[in-house]
């Protein structure tokens, strides 16, 4: 009952972060300042609220799709506010907190339990597997989001439509640096949690387990989001076309996200 | 007793003069210095502050509470500035409007263009230098909280927000490419006066290194020298574009003489560049606009985004005017509230007085007992403190009313002339003894 208190405190305070940024995109308030602290109160209330299912329940809140969803939320939420300290880049969090707010209302909406394999799963192997994963794709999303900001900041700055986008979003310049980073951060991680995976699935016998949801994702996100930074590297890489191949590899990630869901609706993956 | 001080503002702006007025009563170095000197030999002035820009020239006084104060403040502000009928531009405020109309000055909305950033620092360094001589508690918390109110408006409106004038669009356009615009490199070509103010707005963001083109390399080596700028003649300019960040144009050129063919050749595509063209005719080509990399804006582009800004301050205006109205009535409020401390310190003293009286008198004959009587004493000290504290309040309410300084020094008076021992308490004496 308290972890669910905390966790829909802390999912109010981003809510109202959100309507002070929306209304300081659509031109009226300041803003920024106020949504940022919400967000922060809301962040603290969050990370109360996973600290005491740990207590709780004596294992860490990363198995079974609602402690799951509340840690990736809570992560993509501590990464939007390590970058958004600076007032101009907060404004990442109008596209970065509906997200945070699904991910975590579907913890509280499906309740917060530890699963089954859950209660097994207390190596520190197993920790390090999960949470590398979580913070990768908490941080691709973050890369994926200022991607998605640049390529609108970008078409408001050739086209001269000087309205909100042009006012509300950060530079070019600021964009393109925090999707670098949340790309190289994110697919670092990544690439931790797929080898830390294998490592365990292989020990116990299993193989590579390519046919594996959770392992299929990895691969689909890590080979996108590998691309990008490719891309990013060349010569003539950086700004637009960066952003435009981050999308993609958003994009695919979704897909094949979707695809999965799709084929097998009772699959039981992370998310 | 002396009487609350009356807070008021005598001065002129750009809405009650114009600029031929304004800069003869502007104010700065030694004649502001002789002028606060003058000013606080005003009778009834005891504290003053001198605000004084390119858009207005304001003494805020504090003193004694006489309309003639503000009549002998004008009269001297227009013979220091020397304009004969200059007392048709001054305007007087007193008390209140006083207090709205430096709140309202300090945020930025009694400013030409609403919600420059620049009046903030101005009034805050005119408090800094009144501070170092006599300021006393009205003016003091008078201007901390116009400058609270000042950034409060700020923070929680969008009234200072976005660029006001063509030379901070230009600024504004290459920071929402860039970011930070320090050690960008900038290329102007052209000598005319919007392209030196832009350069001179971008060189105040930090850009590095600027390149100045002209046809005559010695104009170019004249506008060089005041921009702080490398001269070159428009024929190295192709050499010069691959480096450039910002190229601004601004001649008086009838052709476009900057095409798309002359930047795809020298422009490294991988790399942004803004290209401010604010003559008429245009400079650059407008297809130029189509090549990747390039951010190409001209003078018509540059009003838009002020424009723009003037419409969204419009916007936030009447949510500013609440935020800085209610800071201005708190600040009243504390202001008025001032006046009831004589009262208050009447009435506690008094009261304090006739309970120590008759304590002292209850005490029973015999050797003391110190720890007894401290105890009571605490006891009805603090019964005496919850007994006074309603009317301490009222006290408080009344003093915020418009016609309470009359009341409140007539209280206070009586308290203070009230014996400290009362005739019946000294009859129960008496017949104690």
């Amino acid at each position: 009952m308290l972890i669910r208190l905390l966790l829909t405190a802390a999912l109010v305070c981003y809510a109202l972060a959100w309507v002070l940024l929306l209304r300081g995109f659509r031109g009226r308030g300041g803003g920024r300042a106020p949504s940022l602290s919400l967000a922060l109160g809301g962040a603290a209330l969050h990370a109360v609220g996973l600290a005491v299912f740990w207590i709780h329940n004596r294992t860490p809140p990363l198995l079974g799709v609602g402690p799951a969803s509340a840690s990736l939320a809570f992560a993509t939420a501590a990464g939007l506010l390590i970058v958004g300290r600076a007032s101009e880049r907060w404004t990442a969090g109008l596209l970065a907190l509906p997200p945070i707010m699904i991910l975590l209302a579907g913890a509280v909406w499906t309740g917060l339990s530890p699963t089954e394999p859950a209660t097994a799963f207390r190596g520190g192997w197993s920790i390090l597997h999960v949470v590398s994963v979580l913070m990768g794709y908490a941080s691709l999303l973050l890369g994926s989001i200022a991607a998605a900001m640049y390529l609108l900041q970008f078409r408001a700055l050739k086209r001269k439509e000087f309205g909100n986008v042009f006012q509300f979003f950060p530079s070019l310049d600021s964009l393109d640096r925090m999707g670098g980073i949340g790309v190289a951060v994110g697919l670092a991680a990544l690439t931790v949690g797929l080898i830390t995976g294998w490592s365990f699935t292989l020990t116990f016998g299993r193989g590579l387990a390519l046919g594996d949801p959770d392992v299929v994702l990895g691969l689909v996100s890590w080979i996108g989001y590998a691309v990008a930074l490719a891309v990013r590297a060349s010569p003539a890489g950086r700004g637009h076309r960066a952003a435009a191949f981050t999308v993609l590899a958003f994009a695919a990630t979704t897909v094949a996200f979707m695809s999965l869901k799709a084929r097998d609706p009772a699959s039981e993956f992370f998310l | 007793m002396s009487r609350l001080e009356e807070l008021r503002v005598v001065g002129l702006s750009h809405r009650t003069a114009p600029i031929e007025i304004r800069e003869r009563f502007a104010l700065s170095g030694a004649r502001l210095e002789a002028w606060i000197e003058r000013l606080l030999e005003q009778p009834g002035v005891s504290q003053c502050v001198v605000l004084s820009t390119c858009n207005r020239t304001e003494c805020y006084v504090a003193g004694a509470p006489s309309a003639a104060v503000g009549r002998r403040v004008a009269r001297a502000l227009v013979e220091e500035a020397g304009v004969p009928g200059g007392h048709e531009h001054l305007f007087r405020h007193d008390g209140l409007a006083a207090v709205q109309h430096l709140f309202r000055v300090t945020s930025g909305l009694d400013s030409l263009v609403i919600g420059e950033p620049q009046i903030q620092g101005q009034v805050s360094a005119a408090y800094r230098e009144a501070e170092r001589r006599t300021l006393g508690p009205s003016l003091h918390r008078l201007f901390q909280s116009a400058l609270a109110a000042g950034g409060r408006v700020r923070s929680s409106t969008a009234i200072a927000r976005g660029a006001a004038s063509i030379p901070s669009a230009a600024v504004e356009l290459a920071r929402k490419v860039f970011g930070s615009l320090d050690g960008r490199q900038v290329l102007v070509i052209g000598t005319g006066e919007m392209g030196r103010l832009t350069v001179s707005c971008l060189r105040s963001e930090g850009v590095g290194r600027v390149l100045v083109a002209s046809r005559s390399l010695e104009r170019a080596e004249r506008v060089g020298r005041d921009l702080d700028g490398i001269p070159m003649t428009r024929g190295s300019v192709r050499e010069a574009l691959g480096d450039v960040d910002l190229l601004v144009t601004a001649t008086d050129s009838e052709a476009a003489f900057v095409t798309p063919g002359l930047l795809a050749g020298a422009h490294d595509e991988a790399r942004p560049t803004v290209i401010l063209d604010i003559a008429l005719p245009r400079n650059v080509h407008p297809d130029a606009a189509d090549l990747p990399g390039i951010f190409l804006y001209n003078i018509d582009d540059l009003q838009r985004v002020v424009d723009q800004t003037h419409r969204a301050r419009e916007v936030e205006f009447e949510g500013a005017e609440r935020i800085v109205d209610h800071h201005a009535r708190k600040f009243w409020a504390w202001h008025r509230a001032r006046a009831a401390t004589p009262a208050i310190r009447a009435l506690r003293a008094n009261a304090q007085t006739r309970l120590e009286t008759r304590l002292e008198r209850t005490r029973a004959p015999g050797p003391r007992d110190a720890d007894g009587e401290e105890a009571r004493r605490l006891a009805t000290r603090a019964a005496l403190n919850k007994i006074l504290h309603g009317p301490t309040q009222a006290i408080r309410r009344l003093a915020e009313g418009d016609d309470a300084a009359g009341a409140l020094e007539d209280l206070a008076d009586a308290l203070d002339s009230r014996p400290a021992v009362p005739a019946e308490d000294r009859t129960a004496d008496r017949g104690a003894g």
